[in-house]
């Protein structure tokens, strides 16, 4: 009885309530996509981040703060298969990361060096597909794979041999020769100082003279992003001392905060839509409380006591509001689920920003559930409040003044 | 008379007049904040990235940007520096030997770009000095003096008077080693910058590396005021088709971008939100005029005539929107005049700015034609969302108007 008055007590004034609507409708989905867009980068920033850092990290005690190969460790296989053997823990990419001085002919650059086990490598970052020209490494190969930009620089191309030259372990000298096979191409490396070269880890380990099996890091890839701090406590404890473990978190601060910072600015705009879609509600509210008067003294009189009057109203605002809400939801699922399904490439000179993130061209859209309820709860809070106001008015009612119009 | 009428209309609803014109001017705040937000971020950035890194424009040999190889110079420079300080608007031009370079302390080993600067005239295009935030500027009195990042010295552990070794390939393409003795220590807000810059004095480098006298990798030019950046440059390009000139947008697309995107972003979520009130209003001045049926009828068949009615509900929407307006505009002016002078402190994701190259302090920043652009959007704004409710008022009927209740 309650429902259907409110329901049709909606309808009465069918143009209002329809641009009231709107404006709900309005403010529900541009929060939806939104907050939709904002999740979907954040997710690609992560899965970017966690493809190279792995979700936890292990390395010698100390290494984060300096990263001298001294602090690298020992990672048999013994080591290897206890971290896989960790719950939640589906692979381990080991890395060795250097730098050394690589020259060809007269020519000569500072570069990274990265040894890594090409296979496993590949299946996380994806690197075989940045190789350009020659072909992808192949574990105990001795060969090198160079950064475009580098290559071009010393003039080597694929079957060259060039030399590597560094710092070693504990003090001793680094030098090899090795064989380029291929040559591959990474845009966020465009116009940094240094180049960046890939090798297999046994060779690395070679050319640094470490005994075998050592690696300056583990990433530790598992089954499932929630779980990481209960398993990196885990891998800790299972460790011990002379290791550090750290969650990608911990390793790629920068990317955790500037995902709050822009989080943060998301929410502030939408507090500022939701609050004027309010104002808009407020407006609707109060008017038809207004105008009512007259009604609302007359159906008192006859009996209807203003509590329950109180409720009608309150129900009004609410039914309109889940209608403005369930509609938004309607109109946004599709959208949403069309741009996850269909991410919207990004072309021209916005690509430059992604790549300044490190996450591909693409505006991908999240479809958490999450965000379609956090949506829902927040402007429904606004509506029960906004709902609340006439409810003031009609204990204020004065049944003679109201019938009569005075 | 018609404005006068308008402007008492809008009073005699009180409340319901507020709480539309609360919404405008709320809703205006949060608009113009975020838009002064965006622009305090991106100016910032640019103005550090300008008098810090890149100055208004630079000046290498063509060749050169590729690889950052000493070999490719820009000769004569004493010449050309007279002729670019001569130009109208340079405030300071200086030469610089840019190389790369290897960086290591006992404790690690770091890829840098190391510039070889005129102690005395390199403080007229970049405010290094004062950036340091230990021990002095490069002395060329000193002995053998670099500047570090407060990352660097972290990194490679050390502190000032300690001593590091630069290893740079030399223009003749051999690898020469100089010691260096760190004198100062800087931080600025980027931290890719910090990560892999070091400065020496050009005396030291050119020994170093056996540079010629009278060449240099790259002149800094810097302009006064910023905007007059760009046409001195074009000048310059006119009169040295020979050399390679590059703006600080050529230098740093990225921060081109955040520059052109920045406003429009602004613009965008402020047409969002004027969307919305838009909604709001359409709403209030349609109530009005059901609420008036009977006046209007009487006005109309009084004699007035159908377009001035028209003119009246517009004028009135025009009222009621600049009470918010001039309200949202007012309150926005006086929290950002604060706020621009105390800064937002974003001191919690400090790294996360850092790490693109923002500082965590935002000062925002508007100026006076925004306000009057503002302004200007609500009253179209206005103007849209009365249409429809004075077409709505023209269409009644004069005679049917008169016996309606309300």
């Amino acid at each position: 009885m309650l429902w259907t008055l409110a329901w049709r007590n909606v309808w009465r004034n069918r143009r209002r309530s329809v641009l009231t609507l709107a404006t709900i409708l309005l403010a529900v989905v541009l929060g939806l996509l939104m907050r939709s867009m904002q999740y979907g980068q954040y997710g690609a920033m992560i899965d970017s981040t966690v493809a190279r850092t792995g979700h936890i990290q292990v390395h010698g005690e100390g290494y984060w703060d300096n990263k001298s190969i001294d602090r690298s460790i020992s990672a048999a296989a013994a080591t290897l298969s206890e971290i896989r053997g960790a719950a939640g823990v589906t692979d381990v990419v080991p890395r060795f990361e250097s730098f050394a001085l690589i020259s060809f002919g007269d020519r000569t650059k500072p570069s990274g060096v990265i040894g890594t086990d090409p296979e496993v490598e590949d299946r996380y970052t994806a690197l075989a597909n940045r190789v350009v020209e020659g072909r992808y490494l192949e574990s105990g190969e001795r060969g090198v794979m160079l950064l475009r930009s580098l290559a071009d620089y010393l003039g080597a191309g694929v079957g060259d041999e060039v030399v590597l030259l560094g710092g070693g372990y504990r003090g001793q000298t680094a030098a090899d020769l090795l064989t380029v096979t291929a040559i591959f191409e990474y845009t966020m490396m465009d116009g940094m100082e240094t180049g960046l070269a890939y090798v297999p880890l046994d060779a690395a380990r070679e050319l640094y003279a470490t005994p075998p099996d050592q690696v300056t890091s583990l990433a530790v890839m598992l089954d499932d992003g929630d779980s990481i701090d209960p398993t990196a406590t885990v891998l800790a404890g299972l460790l011990g001392d002379e290791y550090e473990v750290m969650t990608w978190r911990e390793t790629s601060k920068e990317v955790v905060q500037q995902i709050q910072a822009d989080s943060v600015g998301g929410i502030f705009m939408l507090a500022i839509l939701y609050t004027v879609a309010g104002f808009g509600l407020l407006g609707t509210v109060l008017m038809s409380t207004m105008e009512r008067r007259r009604e609302f003294g007359v159906m008192n009189a006859v009996g209807l006591r203003k509590s329950r009057l109180a409720a009608v109203l309150f129900v009004e605002t609410v039914l309109l509001v889940s209608v403005g809400v369930l509609l938004g939801l309607l109109l946004s699922v599709p959208i949403i689920m069309w741009f996850h399904a269909n991410p919207i490439p990004i072309s021209g000179e916005l690509v430059e920003v992604f790549e300044q993130f490190n996450i591909p061209p693409y505006m991908p859209f999240a479809i958490d559930p999450g965000i379609f309820a956090a949506q829902g709860l927040v402007v429904l809070v606004m509506a029960l409040i906004v709902a609340s106001f006439p409810i003031v008015s009609i204990r204020r009612l004065h049944i003679m003044r109201a019938i009569t119009g005075r | 008379m018609l404005w006068h009428m308008a402007w008492r209309n809008v009073w005699r609803n009180r409340v319901r007049s507020l709480v539309i014109a609360t919404a405008i001017a709320f809703g205006l705040v949060g608009g113009v904040f975020s838009y002064a937000f965006m622009m305090g971020l991106v100016n910032q950035a640019v103005r550090n990235a300008v008098r810090t890194e890149l100055g208004s424009f630079q000046v290498h040999n063509p060749e050169y940007p590729a690889d950052r190889d000493l070999r490719f110079m820009v000769d004569d420079t004493a010449a050309l520096l007279t002729e670019l300080r001569g130009l109208p608007g340079v405030v300071g031009a200086s030469a610089r030997i840019v190389g790369t370079a290897m960086l290591s302390s006992a404790e690690g080993t770091a890829a840098v770009r190391i510039a070889g600067v005129d102690a005395a005239r390199d403080g007229d295009i970049s405010n290094l000095a004062e950036e340091l935030i230990e021990g002095q500027y490069l002395n060329p009195d000193e002995r053998i003096p670099i500047l570090i990042s407060r990352e660097m010295a972290d990194d490679l552990e050390v502190k000032l008077k300690s001593r590091v070794v630069a290893s740079v390939v030399s223009p003749s393409g051999e690898i020469v080693y100089g010691a260096f003795r760190v004198v100062g220590i800087f931080k600025t807000v980027d931290s890719l910058f910090d990560k892999s810059s070091v400065f020496v004095t050009r005396e030291d480098l050119a020994e170093l590396t056996g540079f010629a006298d009278n060449t240099a990798s790259e002149i800094i030019v810097r302009v006064e005021p910023r905007d007059a950046g760009d046409a001195v440059a074009a000048r310059v390009v006119a009169a040295h088709p020979e050399l390679l000139i590059r703006t600080w947008r050529d230098l740093s697309p990225q921060l081109q971008l955040a520059a052109d995107f920045g406003s429009i972003f602004g613009l965008v979520f402020l047409a969002i939100i004027l969307t919305a009130l838009g909604f709001g209003i359409v709403n209030t001045m349609l109530m009005v005029v059901m609420e008036r049926t009977r006046e209007i009828g009487m006005l109309m068949a009084l004699g007035m005539a159908r377009a001035r009615v028209f003119w009246m509900l517009l004028y009135e929407t025009a009222f009621l929107s600049m009470v918010g307006g001039v309200a949202g505009l007012a309150l926005s002016f006086v929290l950002l005049g604060y706020l621009g002078r105390t800064g937002i402190n974003m001191q919690a994701w400090a790294e996360g700015f850092s790490a693109i190259g923002y500082d965590s302090m935002i000062y925002p920043e508007t100026t006076v034609a925004f306000y009057f652009q503002v302004a200007g959007m609500v009253l179209v704004t206005a103007f849209l969302a009365s249409i429809y409710p004075a077409r709505r008022a023209l269409k009644l009927l004069p005679a049917e108007a008169i016996r309606s209740d309300t």
